[in-house]
């Protein structure tokens, strides 16, 4: 692909993507998937995955391309990818298939437990901050994080998370004042 | 020590200002804010923190595998047919001993106890001249006095009660508009709650509970 394919492909829109892959272009499946694999395995990170992230992303992609078509474009795709994600997470975890490897959250957790990303996170403040952020609860958590890594709208968070508007909100700051009192008090 | 500005409107729009989500108006106007606010200049500096620390680069990713393991274009499932379908199949069942269960109870008889109670439609307490079917129990007025009594001498049907009576039938006598719609509520379900499991409140111990 040269270097202008590559530019078109970043400046389409999803929709146009969408479309282009309808039309037979595999390309802009491979489009897509770049675009959005990254964001995906954050929140997947969020959601207290800690293993087979790859193939939780995987399938979430091929969940969606098989339903396009019932992909009515009232959200957009990454909202709706997330909401993808978020539901085989949850399955995931209601099947226990992964017990062993998933790790849930809890206020025992240390930080060294997270070692391979220690060494990308290495400023203090941002090791204080990720700390305090997993002592939140999973919702002020998966909230939190679509908030402030991905941007996501209240609106668009709580049809990810299956909430409302509103709740999203007292979630969200809840988060941040509990994270406040996290940093004051170490 | 982190405070948070009494200015919640201007704090909510931090997320967005970080984002470049804002337009020019609202953006000029949060700035002006933050010049004369340490409390949410200091958020809006955990913010960023927060924002480098959950997103340290994630797991690899490998997106050839990923393009390779999706479906060809046009090939993707159409509906959850088998699935609706046996959700349909449910509903009209349910619906149907439903309707069944409360003929016999306006006819003043228990579950199980067979009576005929005629189309349903007659039985409808709306009606103005019931069409008691032969063998029937159905009083005039479409209803049992026990079950007349029980239920409120004038109360009309909910428009509930009158879709679930008019719902009496098999899977094969709804048209295909109605299948249509039956299937595309069943399509819109959502087995994820919307709010939050509540924790349960702690269990008493023996000795409380013998207090």
């Amino acid at each position: 692909m040269t270097g202008g394919a590559l530019r078109e492909e970043s400046n389409a829109t999803d929709s146009a993507l969408i479309a282009r892959w309808r039309a037979g272009e595999q390309s802009a499946a491979t489009a897509i998937v770049e675009r959005h694999a990254a964001a995906l395995t954050r929140f997947a990170v969020s959601l207290g995955e800690r293993t087979d992230l790859d193939e939780l992303v995987q399938d979430t992609f091929v969940r969606a391309f098989g339903a396009l078509d019932s992909f009515r474009g009232e959200s957009s795709l990454r909202t709706w990818l997330f909401t993808i994600l978020r539901r085989l997470a949850l399955d995931r975890r209601r099947a226990g298939r992964r017990q062993r490897g998933r790790v849930e959250i809890t206020e025992s957790d240390a930080v060294t437990e997270y070692s391979p990303l220690d060494g990308v996170v290495a400023q203090e403040t941002e090791t204080r901050v990720r700390r305090a952020v997993e002592r939140l609860t999973r919702m002020q958590r998966e909230v939190f994080t679509l908030r402030v890594t991905e941007g996501l709208s209240y609106k668009e968070i709580a049809d990810v998370v299956g909430s409302t508007e509103g709740a999203a909100r007292v979630h969200y700051h809840n988060a941040m004042r509990s994270v406040k009192e996290f940093l004051d008090d170490e | 020590m982190m405070n948070d500005c009494a200015n919640a409107d201007v704090r909510d729009l931090l997320p967005e200002l970080l984002h470049g989500r804002l337009d020019e108006a609202t953006r000029a106007g949060v700035e002006a804010h933050l010049a004369v606010c340490a409390d949410c200049r200091a958020e809006l500096e955990l913010l960023r923190a927060a924002g480098r620390a959950l997103s340290y680069p994630p797991v690899a990713v490998d997106v050839q595998r990923i393009v390779a393991a999706l479906p060809a274009p046009g090939r993707a499932r159409p509906r959850r047919w088998p699935r609706a379908a046996a959700f349909a199949a449910l509903a009209a069942g349910l619906m149907t001993v439903a309707v069944w269960r409360r003929g016999d109870e306006r006819a003043g008889t228990t579950p199980g106890q067979h009576v005929d109670t005629g189309p349903v439609v007659a039985a409808r307490p709306s009606d103005s001249v019931a069409r008691p079917a032969a063998g029937g129990l159905v009083a005039p007025g479409g209803a049992s006095d026990s079950a007349r009594t029980r239920r409120g001498p004038d109360r009309a049907p909910t428009p509930r009660e009158d879709a679930t009576l008019l719902a009496m039938g098999e899977l094969s006598d709804l048209s295909a508009d109605q299948l249509e719609s039956v299937l595309a509520g069943l399509d819109d379900l959502d087995g994820i709650p919307s709010v939050e499991p509540q924790a349960l409140p702690s269990p008493l111990t023996s000795r409380e509970r013998l207090q």
